[in-house]
């Protein structure tokens, strides 16, 4: 296979997500855990000789699964939902559902409600991300997802084959890594949205295959190397939970916006941080989800988000960010004037375009991007020495 | 014969001791006693034992409402880039708050922010950024929503760590250690108070029920707000009296009551008038309701209120889809119920997310249709009284025609 078909194989996992595991499932006669996003330890899924396997959804609508839940739930929930009653994951024997805002509380049941004979769990992560307390208790909590898996497959979860598996993440994460800075760098031919797409099937996919496939598209993609030669772009990072729906990430591309960097759940977020090898596994992932990028769903009591926007704006030398949440997402939205105000003091335009996972028209959303493409571009000529 | 309601009389006295309760808040900050602003499940005896003043966002949001001022103070909330879908309490204070514009006469500047998310996540994120608009520190009680699970001991460890936490907190902004006599003080009479609530709330099973749930949507803000005090405990006191005396005389809230329902969620606080009347219209009286039923269960043990206070985090706040399945069944016996009417509240994702589910089975298990009323607990822009109005006549057709 070159590297060619390696990138459409990995792409075609947008609109298709759940081949690979169902494949490996019947190959391996295993046990697939699915999870929502974001922060679920898939590390301690793996070592349990489970296929984690992310669940995010599709463009399309969500007619029944608004029989369960409100339509003012966010297509995070309902779009899971959607898939599971359409019986789209009759595959899965399990599904972890971490706990990050009201509606994910209270989804978790709803879920449990309609789907009772699966391996169900709610990750109660603490929404303090400092203090003793707090990881102390993420450490018992991380524990008690590891007993509960014991327990359901019947094998133990040994410091070995958890030290296996933050390898092979830690691989995957570092080749990740890889990939992004030469796309950061405007090196390698690769539009944003199919890069997304790349990163998003590590986690719907066995992570050994991803990174196989992986290290081999950035040989590929190596061969492609080129200078820079994107002078009429502008650098915008994405702010959000999800890049959904996909259609709306060509679009940058093609107004002459150079994505090269998001904050989504399943995207530059995954691979920023390293589990540290050196310590106690259980420690390892505890320290990571504590230092992880910020997130609206928890509580900083520090200036973690003022610091991170600074390091993400300096790093990529970022011109303009889309502050991208996904429709009723509470969190996300009771942060934008924070964000707003901090990226203000940076200089830096922030254009909030809610979305939803089915994208309808896109219409409206192209004429707002052009004109922050064309703002943005009229800045950067203002600056420019004459 | 056209139905009618009794009104109770001790809900007079209501305007006044708001009143003087937000008063009494300015004055105390002026003679530099600290203030804190406060989410309705904090530990208020703990507060109140330290001396400190406690203002509630939650019940200042309500004033607003009910005043309905609403549209006033959002408007502007909204150009700043607060968004529409958000709580309509947390933008009714953060607008009040941020314009100027009280319906109280004004709030005394916090010295401090506390709040649990046992209640919700959202008051996490109102205060945060209430708490960067003046400047002072907030403290989470961060509980784990656990949804009955029983692998739960580590959730206890973290909340009542977090509670000796608080106590640190307050003593050094406060600059004075805990007294235990204080509080056992505090405890008592917030004791005697809860007690009252419950058993006013529990008058409302006689038939007719001389009590409403409109009733305590509206006396419900000294427990909130006031528990712990003298002024709770007089007043509740009396509306107990009251009560007594129309369950002895058979004076029942709406007269010829047929329909005794229950209420889920928040109250549509724009409409309590109207729908108080529409209700009566139909001879419908609504007896129960989860919103107010929390400060019936405040209880807390004299020796170890601290105990008390984990407990009530982890598990009663705990109000996942099985426990809120099983309370309306026993609401039903309890108070003898025939009807169910689910307020879906677009602002409130916490409550809401679960309704079509609850409703599902509450119906599937009692054998009775229950209603989901589309409404807002406080922005009269996303409901229409016109749709309630239909959807409820539909409703009681309903009911008739089950008999």
């Amino acid at each position: 296979m070159d590297f060619q078909q390696i990138l459409a194989e990995l792409v075609a996992t947008q609109t298709d997500p759940h081949t690979r595991a169902r494949q490996w499932k019947s190959a391996n006669q295993g046990t697939v855990i699915a999870h929502l996003l974001p922060d679920v330890p898939e590390e301690i899924i793996h070592a349990s000789g489970a296929l984690p396997l992310a669940v995010t959804g599709v463009d399309r609508g969500t007619s029944l699964a608004e029989s369960h839940i409100p339509s003012f739930i966010c297509s995070l929930l309902r779009n899971p939902l959607e898939m599971a009653l359409r019986r789209e994951l009759d595959f899965i024997d399990g599904m972890v559902i971490p706990y990050v805002c009201d509606s994910t509380r209270a989804f978790s049941q709803v879920w449990e409600a309609n789907f009772p004979d699966l391996f169900n769990h709610t990750l109660w992560l603490p929404k303090k991300v400092s203090g003793d307390s707090a990881k102390q208790f993420l450490f018992s909590e991380f524990m008690r997802l590891k007993k509960r898996l014991e327990v359901f497959l019947g094998r133990e979860i040994t410091d070995q084959s958890l030290r296996h598996a933050i390898g092979v993440y830690n691989q995957n994460r570092r080749l990740l890594r890889r990939l992004f800075a030469l796309r950061k760098k405007g090196r390698i031919p690769l539009p944003y949205a199919d890069y997304l797409s790349v990163v998003k099937a590590s986690m719907t996919m066995p992570r050994e295959d991803h990174n196989t496939l992986l290290a081999r598209l950035l040989e590929g993609l190596k061969e492609e190397c080129r200078p820079c030669e994107k002078e009429e772009s502008v650098r915008v990072f994405l702010l959000g939970s999800l890049g959904e729906p996909h259609s709306v990430l060509t679009l940058f591309d093609e107004l002459g916006m150079d994505v090269v960097d998001d904050h989504f759940y399943d995207g530059t977020r995954c691979f920023l941080q390293d589990v540290d090898e050196a310590v106690d596994p259980m420690e390892g992932l505890v320290s990571r989800q504590l230092s992880k990028a910020p997130l609206s769903g928890f509580h900083y009591q520090d200036d973690r988000w003022r610091q991170y926007l600074l390091d993400r704006v300096r790093d990529g030398q970022i011109e303009g960010v889309v502050y991208f949440p996904l429709m009723y997402c509470d969190p996300m939205e009771f942060d934008y004037p924070l964000i707003k105000g901090l990226l203000g003091e940076m200089g830096i335009p922030v254009l909030f375009l809610e979305t939803d996972f089915h994208s309808g028209s896109l219409g409206q959303v192209r004429t707002r991007l052009e004109a922050f493409a064309e703002m943005l571009r009229e800045k950067k000529d203002e600056s420019l020495p004459c | 014969m056209k139905a009618s309601r009794v009104e109770i009389q001790t809900l007079r006295l209501l305007k006044d001791i708001n009143a003087n309760h937000y008063e009494a808040a300015r004055e105390a900050a002026r003679q530099g006693r600290p203030v804190g602003y406060v989410s309705v499940f904090a530990p208020a005896e703990l507060l109140l034992a330290m001396d400190i003043v406690s203002v509630y966002p939650e019940n200042h949001a309500v004033f607003v409402q009910a005043r309905k001022m609403t549209t006033e103070v959002v408007s502007p909330l909204e150009r700043l880039g607060y968004q529409p879908g958000l709580c309509s309490y947390a933008r009714c204070d953060m607008g009040s708050t941020f314009t100027g514009k009280s319906p109280v006469g004004g709030l005394p500047k916090p010295d401090f922010f506390l709040t649990t998310n046992a209640q919700c996540s959202t008051l996490t994120k109102w205060f945060e950024r209430m708490s960067e608009h003046f400047g002072v520190p907030l403290f989470l009680i961060d509980v784990p929503f656990t949804g009955g699970k029983p692998d739960d001991q580590h959730c206890k460890v973290f909340v009542r760590s977090q509670i000796a936490e608080l106590i640190g907190f307050l003593e050094e902004i406060t600059g004075k250690s805990l007294d235990p006599e204080n509080l056992s003080r505090v405890v008592e009479i917030s004791n005697q108070t809860t007690r009252l609530w419950k058993e006013i709330i529990e008058s409302a099973m006689h038939v007719p029920s001389p009590i409403s749930v409109f009733d305590q949507f509206i006396s419900m803000a000294p427990i909130v707000a006031q528990r712990g005090t003298m002024v709770a405990l007089e007043f509740y006191q009396t509306l107990k009296a009251e009560i007594d005396d129309r369950v002895t005389r058979g004076i029942g809230v709406v007269d010829n009551e047929k329909y005794r329902l229950y209420w889920d969620s928040l109250p549509l606080w724009h409409e309590l008038k109207w729908l108080s009347d529409l209700l009566v219209s139909f001879k419908a009286c609504l007896v129960s309701t989860i919103y107010t039923l929390p400060w019936a269960d405040f209880w807390l043990d004299p020796k170890d209120p601290v105990s008390s206070w984990v407990e009530q985090y982890v598990h009663y706040f705990d109000w996942h889809l099985d426990r809120r399945v099983e309370l309306v069944v026993q609401l039903k016996e309890k108070y003898r119920l025939n009807g169910f009417i689910f307020h879906n509240d677009r602002s409130c994702k916490m409550f809401s997310t679960a309704i079509p589910e609850i409703r599902r089975i509450v119906q599937e298990k009692t054998g009775v249709a229950a209603y989901i009323l589309e409404g807002d607990h406080g922005d009269p822009r996303f409901y229409s009284r016109e749709q309630i109005e239909k959807g409820l006549t539909y409703y009681f057709e309903i009911l008739r025609a089950r008999g």
